[in-house]
This record gives C-alpha cells, sequence and structure tokens, in this order.
C-alpha cells in the first residue's frame, strides 16, 4: 500500500485518485457523514427541546393541580353556607372534613406553590373549618340562636375568602409560568 | 445525683412543666401579639382564636373553667404543643389570650368607632 511517491493517500483523503480524478465514493461519503452529523445535532436538539418542554409542562400540570384543589376546597366552603342555612349539622361535618384534608394535602404536596402568607391563610382555613365541624357536632347545636348561626356563617365566609386569595396566588403562578 | 427538672425562674417562681423552649415561644407570641404582628382570627367557637405560622403551623388560643389554653400543630394537624394555664406561673397565658381576643374581634376598631360617633 506504501505508494513509491506518497501522493496516494494524501490524493485519496481528500477525494481525488491518484489519476487526479475525484474520488466520487469518498465525497459522497464525507458529505453523507457531514449530514448525518447536523442530523443527529438537530436530533439532539428537538430531543432536548422536547424533554424541556415535557419538563415545563409537568411542572404547570402540579400548578394547575394545586389551584383545582383549592378551587374544590373553596367550593365546599360555599357548600358548607347552605348547610349551615338549612341547619344540615351532619353534612356540615362531612364537608368540613374534606375541605380540611383539601387544605392539608394542598400544603404537603405543593410545599413551594403558595407564598408563606398565603399557606398559613390556608392553615387558617383549615382551623376555621375545624372550629365549624366542632360546632356543627355540638348536642344542641339544633338550638342555636339567630346570633350563633349568623357567627358561623360569618367564620364560614372569612374562610370562602381566605381561601380565595390563597386560590388567586396559585391561578396566577399556574398562569405566569404557562406563558 | 438528681436531674433537674426543665424549669425557668419566672417573677419568683419556677416553672417545672415548661421547657426553655416553651418559654421562649410563649414570650414570642405575646411580644409579637401585643405589636399587632400575629393576625389572630375568630373561629366558629365562642372563645378561640386561631392564628397560623411559617405556612406549616396553627395555634389555637381558647379558654375554659381553667383558664387560658395554647394549642399547637402541624400541616398533619397533629397537636405538637399544649398548654394549659397551670403551666405557666405568670399572667402571660392570660395576657395573650387577652390580646389575641381584642385583635381578632377587632376591638380597637369597635372602640374608634364608638369615640368618633360620640
Amino acid at each position: 500500500m506504501i505508494d513509491l511517491s506518497g501522493n496516494f493517500l494524501v490524493f485519496s483523503s481528500v477525494g481525488l485518485s491518484p489519476m487526479n480524478e475525484p474520488d466520487w465514493w469518498t465525497i459522497v461519503g464525507t458529505l453523507a457523514s457531514l449530514t448525518g452529523l447536523g442530523l443527529g445535532l438537530y436530533v439532539l436538539r428537538v430531543a432536548k427541546d422536547a424533554r424541556r418542554a415535557a419538563r415545563e409542562a409537568r411542572v404547570l400540570a402540579r400548578k394547575r393541580n394545586l389551584a383545582e384543589e383549592l378551587e374544590q376546597a373553596r367550593n365546599n366552603i360555599e357548600v358548607i353556607g347552605d348547610y349551615l342555612t338549612k341547619k344540615e349539622w351532619m353534612a356540615v361535618r362531612i364537608r368540613a372534613q374534606e375541605i380540611m384534608t383539601r387544605c392539608r394535602e394542598s400544603l404537603t404536596r405543593w410545599p413551594d406553590g403558595l407564598s408563606e402568607n398565603r399557606k398559613n391563610d390556608v392553615r387558617n382555613v383549615s382551623s376555621l373549618v375545624h372550629s365549624l365541624a366542632d360546632e356543627a357536632a355540638a348536642s344542641d347545636a339544633g338550638e342555636f340562636k339567630p346570633a350563633k348561626l349568623k357567627r358561623l356563617s360569618n367564620i364560614q365566609l372569612q374562610a370562602a375568602e381566605l381561601l380565595s386569595g390563597a386560590l388567586g396566588e396559585a391561578r396566577n403562578r399556574a398562569e405566569g409560568e404557562g406563558e | 445525683m438528681r436531674l433537674e427538672k426543665p424549669g425557668i425562674a419566672l417573677k419568683g417562681k419556677v416553672s417545672e412543666m415548661l421547657s426553655e423552649k416553651d418559654n421562649q415561644f410563649l414570650t414570642y407570641l405575646l411580644t409579637s401579639t401585643n405589636a399587632g404582628k400575629v393576625p389572630w382570627q375568630p373561629t366558629a367557637a365562642d372563645d378561640q382564636f386561631t392564628a397560623s405560622f411559617k405556612g406549616k403551623y396553627n395555634v389555637v388560643l381558647g379558654t375554659g373553667r381553667e383558664g387560658p389554653w395554647l394549642k399547637m400543630s402541624n400541616e398533619e394537624d397533629q397537636i405538637m404543643l399544649f398548654i394549659p394555664n397551670n403551666d405557666d406561673p405568670t399572667d402571660r397565658m392570660d395576657n395573650l389570650y387577652n390580646a389575641a381576643r381584642r385583635i381578632a374581634l377587632n376591638v380597637d376598631t369597635a372602640i374608634d368607632e364608638i369615640i368618633q360617633e360620640e
């Protein structure tokens, strides 16, 4: 394989035969390799973008779930308002339990989903609803006077307001990260 | 060898019930509440008020036949700390309860309202 002039290898490396004719197969092969490399880099970039998009979508989905969880809790608080008006104490207790569970899950599943103040609000909601459930379990619940009923209603409204604030923040964060 | 119980000298009395941390916590709550930094809220119960801290902890102040009590719970609603009035030889629990009630029920605002009307 050693050429006497030593030119063969040099020529073949640039696609020229020893007779100064282009080695088309080598040129095609080189071009194909370059194309393959470019395609590979492109695919790698697309895959990276897709992975980043998927990760962002997962984060966004988690935020949306927090908002949905808080929204469901707020809906339940509104339902409690109806039950208080109707003096359906057992229903108040059941809904209160659901709200407390949702509040607890919201804080433990999404510890970074809300600011500290809003998390405090969610904890307060849980405490307020707990107190509503306790009152609903009282043996004299059926004989509550109007002033007492009004106070329970005020607590329910207060809890709904606090939860609305937290829900607003959760939605804002979800939308902010979705843009 | 005699092991010392956790205690702290307060106004000439020694509490053998409250730990040093509990005492610090009570003092912190009282100081912060008096400074208007703790947003106490009324609950559905006649004599209970609640506030939350650090997005994780909830404190409920209530009162019963033996005076005020304090309950702290975590995110899982597990009771972490319960301090009955008897455990504190000072009047901090009374002061804390009264200050919390004053904030929760907007007593100062009500007084301002009455005075302005007069």
